[in-house]
């Protein structure tokens, strides 16, 4: 017994002498989490009939990725080009029984399994399609696609048959031709839309970590033609030092137009800023009109928060939301407003489209631009204390800057690493820390130290064990002289 | 322990060289001025199945909670392997290797099957192997891992506690009144279970009003009365202790 533990100790001396340290690459993080989650064209149906157990009850993202990352680090990437919410994509095996997963979907997970390996893609030609990887310092998912179309897929199939190719990871190309993915004609009714790329990162960097999340596409066409857009592009990006958070963003929306006439706003588009930006007003005519036939525009809406080193942003371009009773009734009258809107559309069969969807639920929202971010770190223990650095109550300043090429940036005042994981500029103010109180890091100190410090720790831990014992005897000792303590009786 | 005691001496029946798992030496226990266990000597030999029997308020589920640390003694020394442990808390107790398996059972009802099973993980064993060790035993319990325990018969409610329990990997399991509101039948296989457990070396000391299913599994039994424990013996010795205490003698 004495030999195997001689043997015991002697291994564990020779692998502490042996242990290489730290690798450089490491944070000096102690704690983080966070999550990036960018989804361009984001669809919500509100109808309590459909039974469905979530609020609301059909949730789709088109071009949907996320990236969440947690301490250890532990992280999940995720890229789907057409994402039910995460009720049904992430629950999809206990909606329908056993081990299913919702099929259009990549995952990468750090540490990697079967299911989610380091990288990840599903790809209908080269370039188009969804792609993961995953690492110890970068969680990454992507979606880029050349759009959705909306032929005359069968109905009841739903999902048209280029969709159907991301199915079950196929990893190769099997399309030599790069077309957009056809979809239902109900979606299609719904949003068409071409370009699309959506990207969410989270990257843990020596002293910061950051999540950054990016959704654009062109030629959107809603609602069967109804409304349409040019083209979006939105940022939003969370950095936390561990000491400090900050967020930023940025939003540009191109030109909309109501029944393919192009309504200008601005310097040819529409600039969106954060909420202390004064929006350009929509034309009463335009607004009033819509609100007719139950169509309301809402533009740039923002939320986040700084609070010490946990910063939360949230930003959608556009929402708009669409009451299906007036709309129907709209549809219907053929003098009402909605009339002489499609009289002015050319070709557009609107009416075709329309109809199915409005015997779909009485309230559906469509997001163009729904990008979030999220990180909080903490600082390592570095044997000095807390760090002084500003704490809590962070600002809610909704930030601003000039506009440029029109694009806002959106968040707060200071500005990020432009770069993940680079430090913060010099321009950052960085939390005093009295120098002499650091510890030098684990690898540059004397091996011999370390084990010293071993043969403390275990002789206090003996210590402790022994007055742990006496105080669980309630200060007495055995009145048949066994000592006191906590047995393992599963050693027998 | 072949001797029937009809006094408050102390039962030591386990051989001196191997320290009991469970030893009890005059232990008291009061809720405020009301004294519950009034000096209680017990024994459980390592791997045996002890079957602690008395009728309602004898003191029996009193006992349970001061060996688990539930509840501190006001006095007397209770060992654990040889170790001295009065006063130990709940936790400190469960990862020493007891595990109590509650009156009532105690099954989280708004968790579901598996989520109950997986509260076993805490005692740093992988979930896997608690997953397949608890539905290897109990079948049943695979078929309805995604119900709400709250929704399960009381067999099956007692079968999760039985599992939940086992999933700390216990040396020392106390089961308190398996058989309270199940039919005969249910209670049958349960305790079927409870001599499967005990034949992998697990220490049980089941606590029990109806005497006969314990008495069925159990390698020595004792019998409470008053707060002490006034009979210790083989099942078929404290049968009839049973009979003269419950019926004056007639059987």
């Amino acid at each position: 017994m004495k030999r195997k533990m001689l043997v015991l100790v002697s291994v564990a001396t020779a692998a502490t002498l042996m242990w290489p340290g730290p690798a450089s690459g490491e944070t000096s993080l102690g704690g983080y989490t966070g999550t990036a989650t960018a989804i361009p064209i984001h669809v919500v149906v509100i109808d309590p009939v459909i039974p469905l157990p979530s609020d609301p009850q059909v949730d789709v993202g088109v071009g949907f990725t996320r990236s969440s990352v947690d301490t250890g680090p532990v992280s999940r990437a995720t890229a789907s080009y057409l994402w039910p919410g995460n009720v049904l994509g992430d629950g999809f095996g206990q909606l329908v029984g056993g081990d299913a997963q919702y099929p259009i979907q990549v995952n990468s997970k750090y540490p990697a399994t079967d299911a989610a390996p380091a990288k990840n893609l599903a790809q209908l030609t080269d370039g188009n399609g969804m792609y993961t990887d995953d690492n110890d310092t970068t969680t990454h998912a992507k979606v880029v696609g050349l759009g959705i179309a909306g032929p005359d897929t069968n109905i009841f199939s739903n999902i048209g048959k280029g969709l159907g190719k991301l199915f079950g990871n196929k990893k190769d190309a099997s399309v030599s031709v790069p077309v957009p993915v056809e979809v239902s004609r109900t979606l299609a009714g719904i949003v068409t839309l071409q370009n699309v790329v959506s990207e969410s990162t989270a990257t843990l960097g020596p002293k910061t970590f950051t999540t950054s999340a990016h959704a654009t596409a062109s030629d959107i066409s809603l609602l069967g033609g109804l409304i349409s857009i040019n083209g979006f592009d939105m940022t939003a990006k969370s950095v936390s030092d561990g000491k400090k958070a900050v967020n930023t963003g940025h939003a540009e929306i191109g030109g909309i137009g109501i029944a393919k006439n192009l309504i200008t706003l601005g310097d040819g588009s529409i600039n969106l800023g954060s909420a202390h930006i004064k929006l350009p007003a929509l034309p009463d005519l335009l607004v009033n009109s819509l609100k007719e036939i139950g169509i309301s525009i809402q533009s740039m809406q923002t939320t986040h928060t700084e609070d010490g080193a946990s910063g939360t942003f949230a930003a959608q371009g556009l929402v708009i939301t669409v009451d299906t009773k007036p709309l129907r009734s709209a549809l219907n009258a053929p003098f009402g407003i909605l009339g002489q809107i499609i009289s002015m559309l050319p070709s557009n069969p609107l009416t075709q489209q329309l109809s199915s969807l409005l015997n779909l639920a009485p309230k559906f929202v469509i997001t163009i631009g729904d990008v979030s971010t999220s990180a909080s770190a903490s600082p390592a223990f570095t044997g000095g204390g807390f760090p002084t650095g500003p704490t809590g109550g962070g600002s809610n300043g909704d930030g601003g800057g000039s506009v440029s090429g029109g694009g806002v940036p959106i968040g707060s005042g200071s500005v990020p690493p432009s770069t993940p994981g680079t430090q913060p500029p010099a321009s950052t103010p960085q939390p005093t820390q009295n120098a002499s109180l650091e510890l030098p890091g684990l690898g540059k100190i004397p091996r011999l130290v370390i084990l010293g410090a071993l043969a403390l720790v275990a002789a206090a831990a003996w210590l402790f064990r022994m007055l742990g014992g006496f105080l669980l005897g309630a200060g007495r000792n055995c009145a048949y002289g066994l000592s006191t303590g906590v047995p393992d009786l599963r050693k027998g | 322990m072949t001797q029937v005691e009809h006094d408050h001496n102390h039962n030591h029946a386990a051989p001196r060289s191997a320290p009991p798992i469970l030893e009890l030496i005059n232990v008291h226990a009061a809720y405020g001025r009301i004294e519950v266990l009034r000096g209680v000597d017990l024994t459980v030999p390592r791997g045996a199945v002890l079957a602690l029997l008395g009728a309602n308020g004898a003191g029996k589920t009193t006992l349970l909670r001061v060996i688990s640390g539930l509840m501190e003694p006001t006095e007397g020394d209770i060992h654990l392997g040889g170790m001295h442990v009065s006063g130990a808390s709940p936790d400190a107790l469960t990862r020493a290797g007891v595990t109590m398996v509650p009156e009532g059972r105690g099954v989280f009802p708004n968790l579901t099957v598996e989520e109950n099973l997986w509260l076993g993980s805490y005692s740093g064993r992988h979930v896997d192997k608690i997953l397949t060790e608890a539905y290897h035993r109990f079948p049943r319990l695979k078929e309805r891992r995604r119900q709400l325990a709250g929704s399960l018969s009381g067999g099956e409610q007692q079968m999760l506690s039985l599992a939940r329990a086992l999933a700390a990997d216990p040396a020392l399991l106390l089961l308190d009144e398996l058989s309270m509101g199940l039919a005969p039948l249910i209670v049958e296989s349960l305790y079927d279970r409870v001599a499967e457990i005990a034949e992998q070396g697990v220490s049980i000391l089941v606590v029990e009003q109806f005497a006969s299913s314990a008495l069925r599994v159990a390698d020595y039994a004792a019998v409470m009365h008053g707060g002490r424990v006034v009979a210790t013996g083989e099942p078929d010795e404290i049968e009839s202790v049973l009979t003269e205490l419950y019926f004056g003698g007639t059987a």
